[in-house]
């Protein structure tokens, strides 16, 4: 059971207004990097469907277990979104056509023809780069929340222990222990997420 | 197996996590607070009901005269429209139990409009903007409708950046449903009037019979059911008061035959171009900036003074564009 989870969604239940602060800041950037893997990178759709799915999550509260992490059940209601957004785009297929029609028109097609395209010389080293950056991402995103906060303090703004430990309001062996755990906790993940995680270099 | 050094420098490698701007999170946030609010809100309510059955029907009568529509789901006021800018007097009311309304705040179904003298709100409300005139009392009925008591309105479903669905407009003298166009919706004390400058609207009067109403016309409806076709000029006086609050239309990197398209949109007026290179010539020009809380009239003016383009309105409803001529060449 995900104790703490639930103790947040208690407090959201009960209109904690700290509570929903905690709620958005934290899973709204995750859910949004989430979305934007799948709909290619699109900022503004992505906003959409992780907008109609958190506003989904929050009407839904009171049937949250706690038999997956919040994150996870949050993920699900974003995958169903993602889903009804490509059924809509199917849906919309006569809308769709007056766009290709659309084209047709050569002032519209001068503007849609000045639309940069993928490049398709996009080197190997690239790529793998590309997907590393977001392995390690995803891999952060499905952490707990304190885990990934102290990973990137500690590797990416480089802080000492101690500089952690005033931060976090916590002892010095308390950041110890969170960074053994937060290192374990990734690798976990990062296995999980992709078999190659511990080769990449 | 990574050992420490490994993470430090598959993390160091990745870099910050990509993170929503600032302005989206806030927009984001306000919507989700506000269904959260509206969740909560129902849900002591549902509670409070429990416990007091006594008091239950009572509660229940009231808050479904109160919020009319409930989304199926959840027991919530349906979200019908979305908030996008006001202007001068306006009131809505109840749009949430709290909180300010700001742009992309969801307005819930029984949410009431009333502008005064010289007020204007501007919402969307199926995909559809929907400009709320002076003196004007609307309710937002429940999805793709609203009931228009008095005053003026004005629909334009090119501009939400979604493909519109059907609004259907009920007045006390008949329904005006949108068929995907651009047209204003007039009620006063007795008549209602209905324009249409783009497409095609279809009015039913209070005694069923339907009249459809395309670009360039109108009808006319009194309180005793006499029914008069109008024309309606596309552009002029009658449309004026629409540009008094407009979604912003963002030019930076953009060509200029975006803003004309644009500026002829909401206008009315016609584009006409002198040749083919200067088609040409307006499909190349970039323009930057923002021409943000400016009239089209002013915006027109701004953004011409800044390319190699001419301009000319001395035709009644026509834009004419032209490449100026440098003065060393027309000498």
């Amino acid at each position: 059971m995900h104790q703490e989870d639930l103790e947040l969604v208690r407090k959201l239940l009960s209109r904690d207004d700290a509570a929903f602060r905690e709620f958005f800041d934290d899973y709204f950037p995750r859910l949004f990097r989430f979305t934007l893997r799948r709909v290619q990178g699109d900022e503004e759709v992505a906003r959409d469907i992780v907008q109609a799915a958190l506003t989904r999550g929050v009407r839904k509260l009171d049937t949250f277990r706690g038999e997956a992490s919040l994150f996870t059940w949050l993920c699900q209601i974003t995958r169903r979104e993602l889903a009804d957004h490509v059924a809509k785009a199917v849906r919309e297929e006569t809308y769709m056509r007056r766009l290709v029609d659309l084209e047709e028109d050569p002032q519209a097609r001068a503007s849609l023809e000045s639309i940069p395209g993928d490049s398709d010389a996009e080197p190997e080293a690239v790529r793998h780069r590309e997907d590393l950056i977001s392995l390690v991402h995803t891999a952060l995103d499905y952490l707990p929340r304190q885990y990934a906060k102290v990973l990137e303090m500690k590797y990416l703004e480089d802080l000492s222990v101690e500089a952690m430990a005033e931060r976090l309001g916590v002892t010095a062996i308390a950041v110890q222990s969170l960074l053994a755990r937060a290192r374990s906790a990734f690798r976990d993940v990062g296995s999980t997420l992709s078999p190659n995680f511990g080769s990449a270099k | 197996m990574h050992n420490e050094d490994d993470i430090a420098r598959l993390i160091a490698k990745a870099g910050r996590r990509p993170a929503p701007g600032a302005h989206m999170h806030e927009s984001v946030r306000l919507a989700v607070e506000q269904a959260w609010i509206a969740q909560v809100s129902a849900r002591r309510t549902r509670r409070t009901l429990w416990l007091s059955a006594a008091a239950a029907v009572t509660a229940v009568a009231v808050g479904l005269g109160w919020f009319g529509v409930r989304d199926a789901g959840t027991g919530s006021p349906a979200q019908v429209a979305t908030f996008v800018a006001s202007r001068g007097s306006a009131h809505l009311n109840p749009a949430i139990d709290r909180g300010l309304i700001v742009a992309g705040s969801h307005l819930l179904a029984g949410t009431r409009v009333h502008t005064g003298r010289s007020g204007f709100v501007l919402v969307t409300v199926a995909s559809v903007a929907l400009t709320i005139g002076p003196d004007t009392a609307l309710r937002l009925d429940r999805p793709g409708h609203v009931l228009l008591e008095r005053g003026r309105i004005y629909a334009d479903s090119g501009v939400a950046g979604a493909p519109p669905r059907s609004l259907v407009v009920d007045t006390p003298y008949g329904q005006v449903t949108h068929l995907g166009t651009q047209f204003q919706v007039f009620v006063r004390p007795t008549a209602m009037v209905v324009s249409v400058r783009s497409g095609v609207v279809l009015v039913k009067e209070s005694n069923g019979r339907s009249q459809r109403v395309e670009r360039g016309q109108g009808v006319d409806v009194s309180r005793g059911g006499a029914v008069s076709r109008i024309a309606v000029s596309p552009y002029g006086t009658g449309w004026k008061w629409v540009n008094s609050l407009m979604p912003d239309f963002p030019i930076d990197g953009r060509p200029l035959s975006d803003f004309l398209v644009w500026y002829t949109r909401e206008t009315g007026i016609k584009l006409v171009l002198s040749d083919p290179q200067t088609a040409a010539a307006i499909r190349n020009t970039r323009l930057s900036g923002s021409i943000a809380g400016l009239t089209p009239a002013q915006a027109l003016a701004a953004v011409m003074a800044t390319t190699r383009f001419e301009y000319d309105m001395t035709i009644p409803g026509e834009l004419r564009i032209g490449i100026r001529i440098p003065a060393d060449r027309g000498t």
